[in-house]
């Protein structure tokens, strides 16, 4: 394996500090309170999210990667969460659009994509606070990646010296 | 590791998108209350329909009229001849009455039986007017829009009174549910584009009902008739819109109806008088 291919060690618990969990954790629980302050308008987590997670970025490598998932796991849901509401503001106040099969679907599979994204919100929460590492799927190596990826960190200086020129 | 976890994300967007199709091929109107026309069979349907006329508009005691004249029965035949001929499968044989009252609208009771006020006929400028608004009034029938509508809002309990024989308030009410109370905003837009589509196989316009509310809309504020009309058929934007977008199949062609309408308003100032408003007149 290259240089630029390899990983950071991923901490253990008996490594971290007890504010690098309650902050890992944050990330996690910021996402719920903002939810229930940001409804109907489910942009106001994503908003929340991203201000912590520019705070706590230079943080340890541990609660980076948290609210770094905690982050990019809520992008697609909030998005989701967004159409359906304009979906529904189109039905209910407009009454441009209709109610039809495929708003009920999109409505109860949201219902589901919720409740399991609350599930596992809680259970990385908790993770997080015990000083594990949770990996949600496919958000959970992605963010292993962009935080622990050695590459990612290394910054290259730009370049001074070159060949002569009558060579190059 | 990149490669692996867009495979994990593909799958993601798989599972929740066979739970979406899943959710969506549930037949939900079925899962919520019954439609009336699950409840109410055409046959019982027919028969409420003769209870109610037989008690309300042809009864000998009713306050509004039917008008009987030749020239007006012959106009309306001609005009609801040319949708009939081209309508599918017929639900019910269609009875069509004019109304003595100034009110410019019309109504479809249950059986097939459409109510057109002579303020209807009045306000119409040609006989294509008159064949899109009952074009649209029959969609409601065939679509069992009415039926659904009167068990929706009064129960199921007091349709079948109705047809056991009720007593005579029950069937007041029931006839002002079904002439007062509007349809919901689908069964509008579904009677709309059953509207256009017999429109369009009997050979005549379907953007004429566009312009007949477009002409209502501009009208409103100066006659008070329209009011009803308007209450009980919101005519939005969108509804507008859904006419003048419809698309006709290749090879339409349009075939007035040969009517003289100045004919029908002429006799309309002699066999409903006090009723129609006439225009005031310049000296």
């Amino acid at each position: 394996m290259e240089e630029n291919q390899k990983y950071f060690p991923v901490p253990q618990p008996d490594e971290l500090t007890r504010k690098e969990k309650d902050d890992a954790m944050g990330g996690y629980l910021m996402m719920f309170a903002a939810l229930g302050a940001g409804l109907p308008l489910p942009i106001i987590n994503l908003i929340a999210s991203i201000i912590y997670y520019h705070m706590n970025k230079s943080n340890s490598l541990f609660v980076k990667f948290h609210t770094y998932q905690a982050l990019v796991s809520q992008i697609p849901l909030t998005l989701a969460n967004g159409v359906c509401v304009f979906w529904g503001i189109r039905i209910a106040i407009f009454h441009t659009w209709h109610v039809n099969n495929f708003f009920i679907g999109f409505a109860l599979m949201l219902l589901v994509a919720n409740i399991l994204y609350l599930v596992f919100g809680i259970i990385s929460a908790v993770k997080a606070s015990r000083g594990r590492m949770y990996y949600y799927w496919f958000f959970g190596p992605m963010a292993y990646e962009k935080v622990f990826l050695v590459a990612n960190h290394v910054v290259k200086a730009p370049a001074v010296n070159h060949p002569p020129k009558s060579i190059s | 590791m990149k490669k692996r976890y867009w495979i994990d994300a593909a799958k993601l967007i798989v599972v929740f998108g066979i739970i979406w199709a899943a959710f969506a091929i549930i037949p939900w109107p079925s899962i919520h209350a019954p439609k009336g026309a699950d409840l109410v069979s055409i046959e019982r349907e027919k028969k409420l329909g003769t209870i109610l006329m037989e008690q309300s508009i042809l009864s000998p005691d009713a306050k509004e009229k039917v008008i009987h004249s030749p020239k007006l029965d012959s106009a309306i035949f001609i005009v609801t001849s040319r949708l009939l001929e081209h309508l599918d499968h017929p639900l019910f044989t269609y009875h069509f009455y004019v109304v003595e009252k100034k009110d410019v609208n019309a109504f479809t009771l249950p059986g097939g039986n459409i109510i057109i006020y002579s303020g209807l006929l009045d306000f119409c400028q040609t006989p294509e007017d008159l064949a899109a608004v009952l074009a649209h009034e029959i969609g409601h029938a065939q679509k069992r829009h009415v039926v659904t509508k009167l068990v929706n809002e009064l129960g199921l309990s007091i349709m079948l009174s109705v047809l056991s024989g009720g007593n005579s308030s029950i069937i007041r009410e029931v006839m002002r549910t079904a002439m007062s109370t509007s349809f919901s905003r689908d069964m509008e837009a579904e009677a709309d584009a059953f509207s256009f589509s017999l429109m369009e196989k009997s050979n005549l316009d379907p953007t004429t009902l566009s312009d007949f509310f477009r002409r209502m809309k501009k009208e409103k504020d100066n006659d008070s008739n329209l009011s009803e009309f308007l209450s009980t058929h919101p005519s939005n934007t969108d509804r507008i819109r859904a006419a003048l977008e419809y698309k006709t199949a290749a090879g339409f062609t349009i075939k007035p109806i040969s009517l003289d309408w100045s004919v029908v308003k002429e006799e309309l100032k002699k066999v409903a008088p006090t009723k129609v408003e006439e225009p005031a007149s310049e000296e």
